[in-house]
């Protein structure tokens, strides 16, 4: 005696179709929370931070003699270099690169989106004081942001972005003329104050520019 | 010796020494092009001097100091980037092979300038470098500001 197919309940072919619906459905939820987060191409010139980085807390002062805080950040895309004026070739050649960047994106920008700013964090508060920063910074551009302050508050910026300086070896200690090594990145913050992204080589502000707006957006688009 | 004779000898002993390296010409054949120097910004202590510095003669060059009446005091120096990290190396000396070429650009090889005087764009600067046989070569550099020519980085 064959079971007829009649006896078989009707609405088994579609209960058994809704559970393997209901299965995948989890399975591709299961796969999708375990992979890393979503990381878009954003071109060869940055490198993106899969995860975004706090700031930490300092307090140091622009140009102008201003506090400037984590919150100097806040509101806008900020394109971050640490440097100094005593510096003859990468320095002035990266706040050259930077000028040039900021003019493209603002021309190609209308106003519409979070405003963006370029800070200078010199590396060397000695000689690097409010009033050098004011009278060197405005050649580059008038709305360059220049900051310094106590040595210890530079480093404990610098030291939680992670970039390194330090006096060079071979500068006397009463060699006004010393030189300063440092980190050559330029770091890009996002209108939250967290890094977001790090443009390792800013001599090339074309692919930077290109780079950036694929950047915000992303971010733009998803928070 | 009749003054045909002599002079022939003359010629000679000329051309023997020479064949020595005994005789030289009293400059060396070293040449800077694409130079330029950077005009400072209002405040700044040092400023840059880049160029292709190239020995067109026979001999081997040696750099071994720079000065220019455009600042206190020049110092070559090579840019270094390690791991990210950028630096500066003073250079003692720079040998040039005959033929050879050193470009001194952003971020390499380059002439510093400490304390410079008032510069701007289009003034020229002098530049002398002192080789390791004494003598010296005298350059003219114009200054420009960093980005405006095709040839800046």
């Amino acid at each position: 005696m064959e079971p007829s197919p009649r006896q078989l309940p009707r609405w088994l072919p579609a209960a058994a179709l809704a559970s393997l619906a209901l299965l995948l459905a989890g399975l591709a939820w299961a796969v999708w929370r375990a992979l890393p987060p979503r990381v878009p191409d954003v071109g060869e010139a940055a490198t993106l931070l899969a995860v975004p980085m706090e700031l930490p807390d300092f307090q140091l002062t622009d140009q102008r003699g201003v506090p400037f805080d984590a919150s100097r950040f806040a509101g806008r895309w900020s394109f971050v270099f640490f440097g100094y004026t005593f510096c003859p070739d990468v320095c002035p050649n990266t706040l050259s690169s930077l000028r040039d960047l900021y003019e493209m994106l603002a021309k190609a920008d209308g106003g519409n989106r979070d405003p963006l700013q370029v800070v200078f964090v010199s590396v060397d508060p000695e000689r690097d004081t409010a009033a050098r920063l004011a009278e060197y910074l405005p050649y580059f551009h008038p709305d360059f942001v220049g900051v310094t302050g106590a040595p210890e508050q530079i480093a404990r910026l610098t030291g939680g972005l992670g970039v390194y300086h330090a006096r060079a070896e071979d500068s006397g200690a009463n060699d006004t003329n010393y030189l300063v090594n440092h980190s050559s990145a330029v770091l890009l913050l996002g209108p939250d104050a967290r890094l977001r992204a790090i443009f390792p080589h800013p001599e090339k502000p074309e692919p930077m520019a290109r780079s950036f707006e694929k950047i915000r957006d992303f971010y733009g688009a998803s928070g | 010796m009749t003054p045909r004779g002599f002079q022939r000898r003359a010629w000679s002993v000329a051309l023997v020494l020479l064949a020595l390296g005994l005789v030289r010409p009293a400059f060396a054949d070293v040449t800077l092009r694409d130079a330029w120097v950077a005009e400072p910004p209002p405040g700044a202590l040092t400023t840059v001097a880049y160029g292709v510095l190239t020995n067109a003669g026979p001999d081997v060059v040696e750099i071994v100091a720079a000065s220019s009446p455009a600042c206190e005091r020049v110092e070559m120096h090579r840019t270094t980037h390690r791991e990210g990290v950028v630096g500066m190396e003073p250079l003692d000396r720079i040998t040039l092979a005959p033929g050879e070429s050193v470009h001194f650009e952003p971020g390499a090889t380059h002439w510093m300038l400490i304390r410079p005087r008032a510069l701007a764009h289009g003034d020229e600067v002098e530049l002398t470098l002192e080789l390791a046989d004494g003598s010296r070569v005298r350059l003219r550099l114009p200054v420009e500001r960093r980005g405006t020519a095709p040839h800046h980085h």
